[in-house]
C-alpha cells in the first residue's frame, strides 16, 4: 500500500470559490477519502429574524448569496405569502418569473467558467465570463442591481419594468444565444475537455437518490427532479417547461445539464415577455404571518427550502433555509473518494457548491 | 584559441557564452512579457505591460527572505547555477551530451528543492515535476543522436556552422520535440507540477513554498530554459548561412506563438495523459525517424 | 408563483418513540428526505421533518423538552441526514442517538455552545458539560489530521 498523505484542501485554496474545508487522503494521486467540515462563513442570518421585522427581512435572507440573491429573496416572499395567504398579481409572477431564470443564467454562466477554470482553460473560463457581463448589465438595467437586487417583496415587487426594457431584454438574450453556443460546443464536444470531463466523479440514478442530491447533479444522474414542474406553479407548465435530464451521471452529464438549463431559461425569458399582462405589480399587505409555511424553489443549484414560522407579530419566530448546496454535500463526498487528485477541483465545482448558502 | 577540459574553444564561443549569460534572461523575460500579452488578447483582456515580467521579478528580489527550510533555498541557488552553466555549453558551442545533462541536473535540483520544503502541495509537485522530466528526457536523447547521424557531431559549433539543414532528415523528431516542448515550456496541456495559471489544485505546484529571491530565481531559470529550447529547435534550421539563421529565429518565434495558441485552447491533462502520449510521440515519431536515419547512412546518402 | 398546496403544510405531531416507524414508512413508499427544521417553542425544542415525494410534502413534528432533548438518529435510513442532525445539534444541542457521521458539535463553528437553545445552557450543566467534551474529542481528532499531514510531509 502506498503512502498516506493528507492534503489540507481549503478553507483558503484557489480552486475553491468559497470556504470549505477537505481532509483529502491521498495514495499518491488517489483520493482514498475525503473529510468535510464547514462553518468558516456561518453569519447567523436566520438568527436575525429576531432583530429584524419581517418585510426587512427580504434583504436579509438575499444576502445569504450574491449568484441565486434573487431566488433567495424570492422563495422567502413565496413563504410569507403563503403564510398569509396573499395572492400576488400576475404581471409580477411574470416578472419574478423573468428575474429567477435570468438568475440562473447568470449563476450557470459563473459556473461554467469555475468549471473551464478547475481544468486549466483558462482562456475559456475568460470568455464565459464575458458574458456573463451581458446578463449583468440586464439586472442592472431593470433592477438597479448587479449582485442584490431589493425587487421582490412580501406581496409582489418593488418596480415594474417597462415595455421597451423588456424588448431591449429579449434582443440582448436572442443576441446571446449564439455567442453561448459557441461556448457550449467546446464544452460538450472539445476533445481535451471531454477527456477531463467524460467518466469523472459517476454518480447513478440510485446512488444521487441515495445521497439526496437534488438540482442539476440529481438531473445529470437521470433523476426527473425540479420544483418547477409543481403542480401549482403553473406559469412555467404553461410556458412549457420540462427539466433538463442526461443520464450518464458524470461531471460532463452535469455540464451538459446546465449549459441546457441556459438555452432552456433564455427561452422561458423570451416566452414570458412575450405573453406578460398589465397591471399592478404588488398588492397591499396587512397583519402578520401567523402560522407555519414551508415554500420551495428552484434555485440554479437546484431546490431550496424556505420555511417560516410566525406568531403573529412584527418578528418572525423561525425562518430556515435549505439550501441545496447542503443536500448536494453527500453526493460530492461520495464522488471524491477514489478520485484522481487532479480531478478533486472538477468534483468539487460539478455540484456548484455554494458555502455562504449552506452555512447561512 | 584557449584550451579548455582538453577541447579547444575559440574566443568568438567565449563571447556567445557571455551574451547568453546576460541577455539569456533579457530575451527569456521578454518572451514572457509578450506571452502574457498575447495570451491576454486571445482571453479578451488587456494584458499586463510587456515588462511585467521584469517588474515582478524585480520585487520579488526585495522581498524579505522567508523560507521552511534553508537547504531549498540552496537548490533552488544551485539548479540556477547548472542551469545557467548549460547555457554556456550550449551557447558556447559545447558538446550536447553535456548540455543535456547539465540541464536535467537542474531540474533535478529544482525537484529536490520541492521536496525539500516539506509542504504536501510542493512535494505533489516535485513529483510531477519527476514524471514531465520522464516523458521529454527520451525524446530529447533521441533529438541528440538525430543531430548526430544528420551532422556528424555532438558539438553545437559544428552543427549550426555547417552541413545539411538538418530540418528535412529529422522532420519526425522535430514533431516529437514540439510535442515535448508543450511539457517543458510549462504550458497547458500539460502545466502539472507548477502552473502559470491560477487555481491549480496544487496552488503553486512545485513553488508553493518558494517566496522572495528563490522564487525570482526559479523565474529567471524559467527564462534561461526557454532561451534554451528555443535554441534545440533553432539546432534544427541551422547551416552557417545568414539565411537560415533568420528562417531558424523566425520558426522559432512562430512555434512559441503556437505554443501560446495550445496553451488557451485546451484544458489541463492528467499526469498519466502526459506520460503516455509523450512516450508514445517519442517512440513513432522518434524512433521511426532515427531507423530512417539509419537506413540514409547504410545506404550512404547521408555521409 | 412556486406555491404549494394546502396538503402540504399539514405537520403531524409525533412522540420520539413513534418517530422511526413514521421514517421508515416514507423509506419503503420512496420518499426524500427534504429537509429537517428545529425550532424553540416556548420550554421545547420542536424537530420537523419533511420528506418530499414529487408535489407532496409529508410533515412531522416531534416536541422535544428544551433542557434535555434527546432523539433517535435517522442516518441509518437516511445517511445523508447528517448535515442536518449536526447542525441541529450543534444550534439546540439536541442529541441525535446513532448518529452517523458524528462531526462531535464542530459542524457550525459558533461562540458559544448551542446558541439557539438557552434553556440547555442554563438549565442542564451536565448536558453542556458532555457537549464540550465531544468538542475536546474532535479537537484532538482535528490533531490527529494534521500530525499524519506532518508524517506525509517529513517522508
Amino acid at each position: 500500500m502506498a503512502k498516506r498523505t493528507v492534503i489540507p484542501f481549503g478553507p483558503q485554496h484557489p480552486v475553491l470559490p468559497e470556504p470549505v474545508h477537505l481532509d483529502l487522503v491521498l495514495e499518491d494521486e488517489t483520493v482514498v477519502e475525503a473529510i468535510p467540515s464547514i462553518g468558516y462563513i456561518h453569519r447567523g442570518l436566520e438568527k436575525l429574524v429576531e432583530k429584524r421585522e419581517w418585510p426587512e427581512m427580504v434583504s436579509v435572507i438575499e444576502r445569504i448569496c450574491g449568484i441565486c440573491s434573487f431566488g433567495h429573496g424570492m422563495g422567502y416572499c413565496l413563504s410569507i405569502e403563503g403564510n398569509m395567504g396573499i395572492q400576488i398579481p400576475e404581471r409580477a409572477e411574470y416578472l419574478r418569473l423573468i428575474w429567477h431564470e435570468l438568475g440562473r443564467v447568470h449563476s450557470h454562466l459563473l459556473w461554467l467558467g469555475l468549471l473551464a477554470d478547475s481544468f486549466g482553460f483558462e482562456s475559456l473560463y475568460m470568455h464565459t465570463w464575458k458574458l456573463r457581463e451581458t446578463v449583468l448589465d440586464l439586472f442592472e438595467r431593470t433592477t438597479g442591481g448587479r449582485v442584490i437586487f431589493s425587487v421582490c417583496k412580501v406581496g409582489g415587487l418593488r418596480r415594474d419594468v417597462d415595455a421597451d426594457t423588456l424588448a431591449l431584454m429579449e434582443r440582448k438574450l436572442t443576441e446571446l444565444v449564439p455567442e453561448i453556443e459557441e461556448l457550449a460546443k467546446v464544452f460538450i464536444e472539445d476533445s481535451s475537455v471531454g477527456s477531463r470531463l467524460k467518466g469523472v466523479g459517476v454518480l447513478t440514478a440510485e446512488e444521487a437518490a441515495a445521497l439526496g442530491a437534488v438540482g442539476p447533479v440529481a438531473r445529470g444522474s437521470g433523476l426527473r427532479m425540479d420544483v418547477r414542474l409543481e403542480e401549482k406553479d403553473r406559469l412555467y407548465v404553461d410556458l412549457g417547461f420540462e427539466p433538463c435530464v442526461e443520464t450518464a451521471g458524470d461531471s460532463h452529464a452535469r455540464c451538459v445539464v446546465r449549459i441546457r438549463e441556459l438555452f432552456q431559461s433564455i427561452e422561458l425569458i423570451k416566452a414570458a415577455i412575450q405573453r406578460i399582462p398589465d397591471g399592478e405589480v404588488s398588492v397591499p399587505v396587512k397583519g402578520n404571518p401567523e402560522r407555519e409555511y414551508i415554500a420551495r424553489v428552484e434555485q440554479p443549484r437546484g431546490e431550496a427550502y424556505y420555511y417560516s414560522k410566525g406568531a403573529g407579530e412584527k418578528f418572525l419566530k423561525r425562518i430556515r433555509v435549505r439550501t441545496p448546496t447542503n443536500a448536494n454535500i453527500p453526493a460530492m463526498v461520495k464522488t471524491l473518494a477514489g478520485a484522481q487528485l487532479a480531478d478533486v477541483p472538477i468534483l468539487i465545482l460539478t455540484i456548484d457548491p455554494c458555502i455562504s448558502c449552506t452555512e447561512r | 584559441m584557449i584550451s579548455f577540459y582538453g577541447s579547444e574553444i575559440s574566443y568568438f564561443q567565449v563571447i556567445t557564452a557571455a551574451v547568453f549569460v546576460v541577455c539569456g534572461p533579457l530575451v527569456g523575460g521578454l518572451i514572457a512579457g509578450f506571452d502574457r500579452k498575447i495570451t491576454a488578447r486571445m482571453q479578451g483582456r488587456q494584458g499586463p505591460p510587456v515588462l511585467q515580467p521584469f517588474y515582478d521579478v524585480l520585487k520579488l528580489m526585495e522581498k524579505e527572505p522567508a523560507t521552511v527550510r534553508g537547504s531549498q533555498d540552496f537548490y533552488i541557488m544551485t539548479s540556477l547555477i547548472f542551469c545557467v552553466i548549460t547555457g554556456v555549453f550550449f551557447f558556447g558551442g559545447g558538446n550536447l551530451l553535456m548540455v543535456i545533462f547539465t540541464l536535467t541536473t537542474a531540474d533535478i535540483l529544482l525537484v529536490l528543492g520541492g521536496f525539500a520544503s516539506n509542504s504536501s502541495y510542493s512535494q505533489i509537485g516535485a513529483e510531477r515535476e519527476l514524471v514531465q522530466l520522464m516523458s521529454t528526457e527520451p525524446m530529447i536523447i533521441l533529438l541528440t543522436i538525430g543531430l548526430f547521424l544528420a551532422k556528424g557531431s555532438f558539438g553545437v559549433a559544428e552543427i549550426i556552422s555547417g552541413g545539411p539543414v538538418a530540418f528535412p532528415y529529422l522532420a519526425g523528431l522535430f514533431i516529437g520535440v514540439l510535442y515535448i516542448f508543450t511539457i517543458k515550456l510549462r504550458k497547458s496541456p500539460f502545466d502539472l507540477s507548477m502552473s502559470h495559471h491560477m487555481h491549480q489544485e496544487l496552488v503553486k505546484g512545485l513553488t508553493t513554498e518558494f517566496s522572495g529571491r528563490t522564487l525570482a530565481a526559479i523565474e529567471m531559470m524559467h527564462w534561461y530554459e526557454n532561451v534554451i529550447f528555443l535554441g534545440f529547435i533553432f539546432l534544427f534550421f541551422a547551416n552557417g548561412t545568414p539565411l537560415w539563421w533568420v528562417l531558424g529565429i523566425v520558426v522559432c518565434l512562430f512555434l512559441y506563438f503556437v505554443e501560446i495558441l495550445i496553451d488557451n485552447t485546451y484544458a489541463r491533462m492528467r499526469w498519466q495523459f502526459t506520460l503516455k502520449s509523450a512516450w508514445a510521440v517519442t517512440i513513432i515519431f522518434g524512433g521511426a525517424n532515427l531507423l530512417v536515419l539509419y537506413y540514409l547512412h547504410a545506404s550512404q546518402l547521408l555521409s | 408563483m412556486t406555491g404549494q398546496t394546502e396538503k402540504n403544510q399539514n405537520i403531524t405531531t409525533l412522540g420520539a418513540d413513534g418517530l422511526l416507524g413514521f421514517v421508515q414508512e416514507r423509506k419503503i413508499e420512496g420518499w426524500r428526505l427534504g429537509v429537517m427544521i428545529a425550532n424553540l417553542a416556548d420550554e421545547n425544542v420542536e424537530v420537523i421533518y419533511v420528506f418530499e415525494k414529487g408535489n407532496n410534502l409529508s410533515n412531522v413534528r416531534v416536541v422535544l423538552p428544551a433542557e434535555d432533548p434527546g432523539i433517535p438518529s435517522i442516518t441509518f435510513l437516511y445517511g445523508y441526514a447528517f448535515v442536518y442532525e449536526n447542525e441541529i445539534h450543534d444550534l439546540f444541542g439536541v442529541v441525535f442517538e446513532g448518529l452517523q457521521l458524528d462531526f462531535g458539535g464542530n459542524y457550525f463553528v459558533t461562540a458559544e455552545k448551542t446558541p439557539w437553545n438557552p434553556l440547555l445552557a442554563r438549565v442542564s450543566p451536565e448536558a453542556l458539560q458532555s457537549d464540550d467534551e465531544m468538542g475536546d474529542e474532535t479537537g484532538s481528532d482535528t490533531g490527529q489530521v494534521s500530525e499524519k499531514a506532518e508524517e506525509g510531509g517529513e517522508g
